[in-house]
């Protein structure tokens, strides 16, 4: 999952251009879609700002969610 | 509640090439509407501002009220600092491309566009006459012909299945701002090489009047770990313009892939950098923004015939392209492609020999001669890229 920094996103959509699964979408300010969303990182390496992070947390949600008691 | 509201022709985004474009297909009679997602045309500008000369003429009337500066030469400074300047270099301007986009968003509402502003578009989808329905916020725009002109995004065109994604070796990352500082050198154009300054592709100084200056700088899209381009230019700034009064910092990305085929499909053709439409070398958008606007604008208004949109006939839109300005592009991605290759060292040597041996009439093919003339496989291979 992809953390966006909103004081430092300049809305330039460089994110959008490179984003192999199309889960980016600019609208009011960027959306990354969880779902879409596969951690490549492409956005973060060519974001000019620098305003783009993966969030650690994606690994340890999807491992809590496979090994949790959904039932 | 759904506004339904019925165009001729759609053209979504609001830069050069989608405002030319709105502007050449209403003068041609169709019913036109321009969205846009920003709030005002032409702001933040995104861009060093620099046109040749002949690529305007070819598009749009200038106005000398959008000239900031008259561009008489170029500079290139090599990774230890050799300058090498390239007197009749270049011949063009750098505008105020904010008032430039204002002014010419004017003339397509003149000419009978429908301007909407602050609505971005979500998607593009076919409707069962044989049209699009175009959804933004609460309206969805019906047209016949759609022009996409959304910029570097390109998602629009990307759903609808151009495969307009970009490998990160095919993609400038850049950070812009307007500088205000003595040492800004008047009518030039100033390009900085070096890859501890911007891996993969260079700094820009372009003289904007007085002692103001556009100043950007793109990284590679694959070399970006090593820097961030904003963190870079100010670094940038600060050692060769120390003190200077920096606005208007800004970012985008620039698309250094080859342009895309096809550019009209079943009714929707691509015009800009959404088309990909860069030269990859010296990264200069405008004039094929301009140009590629005013062919897909004019071929789409003679594509009607008794109100009904014949798409077959937008494809001389791409053949206009393609014959005018699609294979210089071409030759500039190999270009591109060769040049991403070159050491610091090389550089350097190569404006040594230059600078040691100034020639009467330097062009950049006496330039280029001269440094591959110690490099005979490496002239060789680019020789076989641009043929």
């Amino acid at each position: 999952m992809i953390d966006v920094n909103f004081k430092l996103c300049d809305e330039c959509a460089t994110c959008i251009s490179v984003c192999p699964v199309d889960a980016i979408l600019l609208d009011d300010r960027i959306m990354v879609d969880e779902v879409r969303c596969i951690s490549c990182g492409n956005c973060v390496s060519v974001c000019p700002m620098g305003a783009l992070t993966i969030a650690k947390r994606d690994k340890t949600n999807m491992s809590a969610a496979q090994e949790g008691p959904s039932q | 509640m759904t506004i339904r509201r019925q165009f001729d022709m759609a053209v979504i985004g609001g830069g050069p090439a989608g405002i030319v474009a709105a502007t050449y297909a209403a003068q041609g009679g169709r019913k036109v509407c321009l969205i846009d997602r920003k709030k005002s045309p032409g702001f933040p500008v995104r861009c060093g501002e620099a046109i040749g000369l002949k690529g305007f003429t070819s598009s749009v009337a200038i106005k000398q009220e959008w000239i900031k500066s008259s561009i008489k030469y170029m500079k290139i400074v090599s990774p230890c600092g050799i300058g090498v300047t390239v007197p009749n270099s270049y011949e063009g301007y750098i505008v105020d491309r904010e008032k430039m986009e204002k002014d010419m968003t004017n003339e397509a509402t003149k000419a009978g566009t429908e301007f909407f502003s602050g609505v971005s578009i979500v998607s593009v989808t076919p409707d069962p006459k044989g049209g699009y329905e175009c959804r933004g916020g609460e309206t969805v725009f019906s047209a016949q012909c759609v022009i996409l002109a959304e910029g570097v995004e390109s998602r629009l065109a990307r759903n609808l299945g151009w495969a307009t994604h970009l490998k990160l070796g095919d993609l400038h990352s850049c950070a812009f701002a307007r500088i205000s500082h003595k040492n800004v050198e008047p009518n030039a154009c100033v390009f900085y090489l070096g890859s501890s300054r911007a891996p993969g592709g260079y700094v820009w100084v372009f003289h904007r009047g007085g002692e103001t200056a556009n100043v950007g700088l793109g990284v590679l899209g694959s070399r970006c770990h090593e820097g961030f381009p904003r963190e870079l230019l100010l670094k940038f700034i600060s050692e060769k313009f120390p003190g200077a009064n920096i606005s208007d910092l800004h970012c985008a990305g620039v698309p250094m892939g080859k342009w895309k085929k096809p550019l009209v499909k079943n009714g929707v053709m691509l015009v800009g950098d959404a088309a990909r439409m860069m030269n990859c070398v010296s990264g200069a958008g405008i004039a094929y923004a301009l140009f590629s606007g005013r062919a897909a604008g004019t071929v789409a208004a003679e594509s009607f015939d008794g109100g009904v949109c014949r798409h077959d006939m937008l494809k001389n839109y791409e053949k206009q392209w393609a014959s005018f300005y699609g294979k210089q592009q071409l030759r500039s991605f190999s270009l591109k492609e060769v040049m991403v290759g070159f050491s610091d060292d090389f550089l350097d040597d190569v404006a040594r020999s230059i600078s040691k041996n100034p020639g009467k009439k330097m062009s950049i093919l006496s330039i280029f001669i001269k440094a591959f003339s110690s490099r005979p496989l490496l002239l060789l291979k680019v020789m076989r890229l641009l043929r």
